[in-house]
């Protein structure tokens, strides 16, 4: 065996995964070759001084995890200025009469209901623990609305604080809905869904950003107007989920890296605040 | 057997990766529905391991943060991707490895500018003036007395020995999961850490030379 084919088989040597034929050639080749030899051993030598590595304690950062979120967030936010209207951007705009400050794409007045096969959860998020679920979440970058009643159910849309809605749409049963969410206007808007013949459910409100950047500040106000402020500021939808008191009184900074910390700061552990897919903000009884 | 390891090191070392695997899918499963909170659980499950990691290939707190920080931004961009064909930290370790490589390789275009690049100025072009990016002599004699000699030897491996030397003999990961984590057959992954090796032991024999002829 050549001293240079030997050194080839220094590892699997030392592990003893060598042939048993070539084992007895290396084995020969250490005991004859005294250069060999000392080569090996040195070679054994510094992999036994790394276990020396494996021991020594390496202090970690205090603040790593905090440091680590910061970074994913400036990275998302990053993202989201690069490409502000990116959600918005590709919509397709359907006109609707007028008054119709947020549109339902797709959709019509007098709804004639799409149906899907079943409604996909991937990406949204139910917004009432009710079995008929409403839900609302990001697909494909877009907005959706979804709803599976289990008997005949309208859902009517209304841009906040407006009384007439601009959209109804009937879902039959065994039937679902899907409907994306888009706001034209330049102004963030707030839209109330609800499901009529379901009093016991909350309407689910959604403010959505308009098509303009805004300049949100530090304030007061209700929740819906926290809602506002935090979806244009951020520029992300958010949801209030189910609350009771949407009227409630709020005091907000805005000066937190994204929407969710925003959130949390303002709200103080007095709703739950959760970001799922696409940066969607929905907002919580805890 | 693992050279400097025992067989119940190496045992407890796999039964943790898998209870840590099992759990993993779970925050997997959630962080890819969209659900934050459960990637900032992956985070903070990780985290400690990974610096550990990029710490042993940068030798510097400031990068290593860098690279974990860089790395798990990477993690969340790719989990939709992501199919569990692999153990989550054999993947973590394939991205913080790349992380790292990328980091250098930046520092090596950024340094290759800098020396080549001329100044115009109202006399002419000049030479640019490079800052020694090194260290001083005291600084470095701080950093020996704190190394080990195999450290110091580790350093002067090329970057993608070091990794897979680290990868193997430091973090316990097997020839399988290193095959994985830098996408090599297993043969390669085999061949070049003999390569790895032999070169760190050429380094600590010559380290040794030059200390004892000091």
């Amino acid at each position: 065996m050549t001293h240079e084919k030997a050194r080839e088989f220094f590892s699997a040597y030392l592990e003893g995964n060598l042939e048993p034929g070539l084992r007895l050639g290396f084995e020969q080749s250490l005991s004859t070759d005294a250069a060999l030899r000392a080569e090996y051993d040195r070679f054994a030598a510094a992999l036994n001084q790394l276990a020396s590595m494996r021991e020594a304690s390496i202090e970690i950062p205090y603040d790593l995890d905090e440091r680590i979120g910061a970074r994913l967030d400036r990275h998302l936010w990053e993202q989201k200025q690069v490409a502000p209207k990116a959600w918005y951007g590709r919509l397709r705009i359907v006109a609707f009469a007028g008054l119709a400050t947020v549109l339902l794409v797709g959709a019509a007045i007098s709804i004639k209901n799409r149906d899907v096969s079943g409604p996909s959860v991937a990406g949204v998020i139910p917004l009432s623990p009710q079995s008929e679920q409403l839900s609302v979440g990001v697909k494909q970058d877009q907005l959706t609305v979804e709803f599976a009643p289990q008997s005949r159910k309208t859902v009517v849309f209304r841009t906040e604080p407006d009384t007439k809605p601009f959209a109804e749409v009937t879902v039959e049963k065994t039937t679902s809905m899907r409907r994306q969410l888009v706001n034209n206007n330049p102004e963030t808007d707030l839209v109330s869904i609800q499901v009529l013949d379901a009093p016991k459910v909350e309407a689910v409100l959604v403010a959505i950003p308009g098509v303009r950047s805004e300049k949100a500040k530090a304030g007061s106000g209700t929740l819906e107007e926290f809602a506002k402020a935090l979806a244009a500021k951020y520029r992300v939808p958010v949801v209030l989920n189910g609350l009771k008191d949407p009227l409630a009184q709020v005091t907000w900074d805005l000066d937190a890296p994204d929407a969710r910390r925003a959130a949390e700061a303002a709200l103080k552990g007095s709703y739950s605040v959760d970001t799922r897919e696409g940066n969607l903000v929905t907002i919580s009884r805890s | 057997m693992r050279p400097g390891t025992t067989h119940l090191e190496r045992s407890s070392h796999l039964k943790a990766m898998s209870e840590r695997y099992l759990d993993d899918s779970m925050l997997i499963q959630r962080s890819q529905a969209g659900d934050r909170s459960a990637f900032d659980s992956l985070i903070s499950k990780h985290s400690a391991r990974a610096y550990q990691y990029a710490f042993r290939l940068t030798h510097s707190a400031e990068e290593a943060a860098d690279v974990v920080g860089d790395a798990f931004v990477r993690v969340y961009n790719a989990l939709p991707n992501f199919k569990g064909q692999s153990a989550f930290t054999t993947w973590l370790y394939r991205i913080l490895t790349n992380c790292y490589l990328d980091i250098r390789k930046k520092e090596r275009n950024r340094q290759t500018v800098s020396l080549e690049a001329a100044l115009q100025t109202n006399e002419g072009e000049v030479e640019r003036q490079v800052e020694d990016p090194g260290k001083s002599p005291f600084e470095e004699s701080i950093r020996d007395a704190r190394e080990t000699t195999v450290e110091s030897a580790l350093r002067e491996l090329p970057e993608y020995q070091k990794a897979m030397i680290v990868m193997y003999h430091v973090e316990m990961l097997s020839y399988e999961e290193i095959s994985a984590a830098l996408d090599l057959p297993l043969g390669t992954v085999k061949s070049r850490l003999n390569r790895a090796r032999l070169s760190l032991r050429d380094i600590l024999m010559r380290n040794e030379e030059l200390f004892l002829s000091r």
